[in-house]
């Protein structure tokens, strides 16, 4: 646990060797906070940290092992690589750094670059290299000296978005060939899908999810996760294949539950009418459009009422039905779009 | 289509007036210098004995004086930049102190210390027989107590403006304190040292009023340059107190000149 300021981070998490962890989470949830007292650069307050079985914090026991003999590896979101240093130089560090004499720290190092198709940049400064390279020559500087815990800032949020997918694609290549724990730090839902085996969502400083990026996808259980992937979300008690969700406000879903749970329905399952609707929808909600703005080549509304959502529509649906902010409508889900799991 | 024009050659009066005045006051001086300079006789005094050796004392006592600031003064300036000792905020005060101290009075205080009754002084005395007062190694001290606060400062803003996460980086690489110190941070901060050590060298090779005081004005082993030029005006040699001044003058410009070379090419 941290306390920094106002600001608490309290976090219970356990890794296996070969997972990719992706900590998601707004701005200021505590993601950067965590990898550095990981890192060793900040000590807890209280708690402890053991990597492979090795104790590095403890705050029981006094016990915090410095940043230098961890062997934790950090890759921050704009790298750092030595400027001073050639591109060489900066992956030999660590092997230098552990007393390994100059020539077989280069070539080792040179080896290393190989392996992360770097040949032929070896002399190069880093203010010579594009953004992917530098990240690759980062990860290749922390690989080197076999860290036990391989940790990522953003490692993909300096580049632009044209690079973008194609080093993702590299990073998730490289991460799946390093056999030990790596923690990877972002704010971006595709990326954490596409590079995780398991996502924990981390809001104010707690872990609010903790599941593989399909589970998240399907059962999201915080209104952030739920945006992140697309869903609305609502909280319930449920009987029989009706959850209350609100005073007057009921969801019919397609399976019997009981108990505490969750719904989720994606807003393009919503079907929005001026009249109340007549047919098999068990779903039917009134409600007032309050915004209405682009989403691709539809149009998302944002929905208030007894069952406030998000809901899609085609641009011809909002110029025949004539929706804009202050429309009273009718929303209507079928209940075997909903999906219903345990709170 | 309108341009802004990128310089306006047009200074209202209010201000290049007194910017004029202000100008003059610090050039009609040296322009004085050169005027009154002897030309003719120039070269005989520079290579007079007395010239030369002043000017050779001043070189060695002023680099001396820059090599101990450097010894004591970039760690200290490490440490008023980077660690978090209680306590920090006064000695960073009292570091600046010789900045604006009278220098007479820094000398004052360096007798008092390592003087033949002072606090370290007597007891050198005592133990080795050592005493420091009106030696070469006086200058050193005084020129160094004058001289390293520039450095102080001028390290110390060079290691806040450069990023210690590189120095997390390098210590999670396994790297111990003193190789991130040589390998990281050093070679970030190097245009820093070295303009605070030229500063340092400057400001230690004109020194005058802690080292006439604190070491005195012997040829040869205490008398340098400024003690120098001020020997002479005192004895009415005023052409000897010019050449040396000119002297001074040329070594500071070069260093000037030599310094914006240098941060022009970094830039």
């Amino acid at each position: 646990m941290v306390r920094r300021d106002e600001f608490v981070l309290n976090v219970e998490l356990s890794a296996e060797p070969g997972e990719v962890i992706v900590l998601l989470g707004p701005n200021g949830a505590g993601k950067s906070t965590l990898l550095e007292v990981l890192a060793g650069v900040l000590r807890p307050d209280t708690g402890r940290i053991s990597v492979a079985g090795v104790l590095l914090d403890d705050t029981a026991r006094r016990l915090h092992v410095d940043k230098a003999r961890r062997r934790v590896g950090f890759v921050v979101q704009d790298y750092l690589l030595f400027p001073h240093m050639n591109v060489v130089e900066n992956v030999a560090f660590g092997l230098r750094a552990r007393g390994m004499r100059r020539e077989h720290a280069q070539s080792h190092a040179i080896a290393w670059l190989e392996r992360m198709g770097l040949e032929g940049f070896e002399r190069r400064k880093p203010r010579e290299l594009s953004g992917g390279q530098a990240q690759r020559v980062a990860l290749a500087r922390s690989l080197i000296v076999d860290p036990r815990l391989l940790l990522l800032d953003e490692p993909l949020a300096a580049l632009d978005a044209g690079s973008r997918p194609k080093v993702r694609a590299e990073l998730r290549r490289h991460l799946e060939s390093y056999p030990g724990c790596t923690i990877v730090v972002t704010h971006d839902p595709i990326e954490a899908m596409l590079l995780a085996t398991r996502v924990v969502v981390l809001e104010s400083g707690e872990i609010v999810q903790d599941g593989t990026p399909s589970e998240l996808a399907r059962h999201p259980r915080t209104e952030y996760v739920a945006r992140l992937v697309g869903l609305n979300l609502l909280r319930g008690t449920a009987s029989g294949t009706v959850v209350e969700v609100g005073p007057h406000a009921v969801v019919a879903v397609a399976r019997e539950v009981s108990g505490a749970v969750y719904v989720a329905f994606p807003p393009h399952a919503v079907t929005i009418s001026t009249d109340r609707p007549v047919g098999s929808a068990r779903n039917v909600w009134p409600g007032r459009v309050t915004d209405v703005e682009a989403h691709g080549d539809l149009v998302r509304l944002t929905i208030d009422g007894t069952v406030p959502m998000l809901a899609d529509v085609t641009p011809v649906a909002v110029a025949d039905l004539g929706l804009g902010p202050g429309s009273d409508v009718w929303a209507s889900v079928k209940a075997s779009e909903v999906t219903v799991y345990p709170a | 289509m309108t341009h802004r024009r990128p310089h306006d050659w047009r200074v209202p009066p209010v201000i290049l007036v007194p910017a004029l005045v202000g100008l003059g006051l610090l050039l009609l001086p040296m322009a004085g210098l050169l005027w009154r300079a002897p030309w003719a006789r120039f070269p005989d005094l520079l290579i007079s004995e007395s010239v030369v050796t002043a000017l050779r004392l001043s070189v060695m006592t002023a680099t001396a004086a820059t090599a101990l600031s450097l010894l004591g003064g970039v760690p200290l300036a490490w440490i008023l930049a980077r660690s978090r000792l209680p306590g920090l905020t006064v000695v960073r005060g009292l570091v600046t102190v010789p900045l604006v101290l009278p220098p007479v009075i820094g000398g004052v205080a360096l007798l008092m210390a390592f003087g033949r009754r002072g606090v370290v002084g007597s007891w050198l005395d005592q133990l080795f027989g050592v005493s420091i007062p009106f030696t070469t190694v006086a200058v050193v001290l005084a020129q160094t107590f004058v001289a390293m606060p520039f450095l102080v400062v001028a390290v110390e803003g060079a290691l806040r403006t450069a990023d210690h996460r590189y120095d997390d980086i390098a210590a999670t690489l396994g790297a111990s304190p003193w190789l991130i110190f040589r390998r990281v941070t050093l070679p970030a901060v190097a245009p820093g040292i070295l303009a605070g050590a030229v500063l340092c060298w400057a400001r230690a090779l004109g020194e005058f009023g802690a080292t006439i005081t604190f070491a005195g004005s012997f040829p040869g082993t205490t008398r340098t340059l400024p003690l120098e030029a001020y020997v002479a005006i005192g004895a009415g040699d005023i052409d000897t107190a010019v050449v040396l001044s000119v002297l001074m003058i040329g070594i500071s410009v070069t260093i000037l000149i030599a310094l914006r070379g240098r941060w022009m090419r970094a830039t």
